[in-house]
């Protein structure tokens, strides 16, 4: 699953019924970020740890 | 989100080397806690236009941001990085902040979807200011549901906000599939024609079309108040940097430090003036919205520049470019109105975004008609540069 091409509220309900968890979908997202970032220099600063502890958060 | 929303922990930037030694914010900005406290992952923060100053996030300390349509060109700002991070399909929506055009210019470049809402709508505490009397904070999102949806997320009454409108909650997303039906749609002719080139003015064709808008309205003295939004602009972002001006001209923006010093020393009548204009030209507007619920206008005059671009050329006029990429959203923010932007493909394959504009309070009509636009496959598809 490309996570960008579903809706939010789709890949909610993916995450409710444990088809991925919130933490696939932060780190799926931060491995994008550092693959694609230095091409395009959206991001100044990469919240990570904050990232990964809030899909910690939702999965527990 | 936008590096000029407080997040807990880190330096808020505003795109400026002049607060790299700032303090960590000690909490996070009212919309992001809104965010958190629903379930959203903050990823980072976004590249822009130095003070928000500016429509193409060319920033002379972090560098441009490239959009991801084409990587040679701007991805417009000054919420450029918000933009792109979307458009690229690395994130379903960011957060914005738009003065003059600062979520609507990006989006329209970008090829996405951006609400700007009414002015006093949203919370901004906890965002780094830049125009006291025109900043809106807003979402960007990659399909209209998503963009109702974060929109819904962020309102709520904040008492620590002096600007924020006295208003109920006013859930979009559940009316988003009665798509137009009943919304009365009209075409900005006059200023908003004038300003554009050709692949903008058949997006306009092509969204009229599709909401049934048969009737051209002019909307008076529209320059005049992007040149009042300009001087507002100007002056009030040159006396909130005034201080840091006297103390460290070296460390500003080369692009802005001139004309934030011009705004400071700029005569105060001028920005009296401004003012009442504003009064004056609100009353002339608002009066349209007891015949139309959404008013087409384009986003942008054309679609992106490249990046170091300096001039720009419509109906034969040069213009500068990176103030010109505003000059069609200027004046809607200058009124207060609420504004959902809509991508469409171009001939060259480029995007160029739409304004819907509604009356005051009304971002249900705006997303209503957005969504009846991306449903019947007008708005341009989305890219994602995410592997499977």
């Amino acid at each position: 699953m490309r996570l960008g091409d579903v809706s939010i509220q789709s890949l909610q309900r993916a995450i409710q019924q444990g088809e991925i968890s919130a933490v696939e979908v932060a780190k799926s997202t931060l491995q994008a970020v550092e693959q694609h970032n230095p091409a395009l220099n959206a991001w100044t600063e990469v919240t990570g740890p904050r990232m990964l502890k809030e899909a910690s958060a939702i999965d527990a | 989100m936008k590096n000029l929303f407080d997040v807990a922990g880190h330096s808020t930037l505003a795109g400026a080397s002049l607060f790299r030694d700032r303090p960590a914010a000690q909490a996070d900005a009212f919309a992001v806690e809104k965010l958190r406290h629903a379930g959203a992952l903050l990823s980072g923060m976004l590249n822009m236009d130095a003070y928000a100053y500016g429509f193409t996030t060319e920033n002379s300390h972090y560098g441009a941001t490239h959009n991801p349509r084409d990587l040679s060109r701007v991805a417009g700002g000054s919420s450029g990085g918000s933009a792109a991070a979307v458009a690229a399909g690395l994130v379903h929506f960011s957060l914005g902040t738009d003065t003059n055009g600062s979520i609507r210019v990006p989006a329209s470049l970008c090829g996405i979807f951006g609400l700007k809402p009414t002015f006093g709508r949203l919370s901004r505490s906890g965002s780094h200011p830049f125009v006291a009397s025109l900043d809106h904070i807003g979402p960007l999102a990659r399909r209209v549901e998503d963009l109702a949806l974060v929109y819904d997320l962020l309102q709520g009454a904040d008492h620590a906000d002096a600007f924020q409108a006295d208003r109920p909650l006013a859930e979009t997303l559940p009316g988003l599939s009665q798509g137009s039906e009943g919304l009365r749609c009209g075409v900005l002719g006059g200023f908003f024609a004038r300003w554009c080139d050709e692949d903008a003015r058949a997006a306009v064709a092509a969204v009229a079309a599709a909401l049934e808008a048969q009737e051209e309205v002019l909307m008076p003295e529209a320059e005049l108040a992007r040149s009042a939004a300009f001087i507002m602009t100007a002056a009030e972002g040159g006396n909130h940097y005034l201080p840091a001006l006297r103390q460290m001209p070296e460390q500003f923006e080369p692009n802005s430090r001139e004309r934030l010093l011009a705004g400071a020393m700029m005569p105060g009548a001028w920005y009296v003036q401004a003012q009442r204009f504003r009064r004056h030209f609100q009353q002339q507007v608002l009066p349209l919205f007891d015949r139309f619920d959404v008013l087409i206008a384009p986003a942008t005059p054309c679609s992106a520049i490249t990046i170091g671009q300096q001039t720009l050329t419509i109906q034969g006029e040069s213009l500068p470019a990176k103030a010109s990429m505003g000059m069609l959203t200027q004046p809607i923010s200058f009124l207060g109105l609420p504004v959902c932007t809509v991508p469409l493909a171009t001939r060259s394959g480029l995007p160029i975004g739409l304004q819907l504009i509604a009356r005051p309070f009304n971002e249900e009509a705006v997303l209503r008609a957005a969504w009846a636009l991306e449903q019947q496959g007008i708005t341009m598809p989305q890219m994602n540069m995410a592997g499977a």
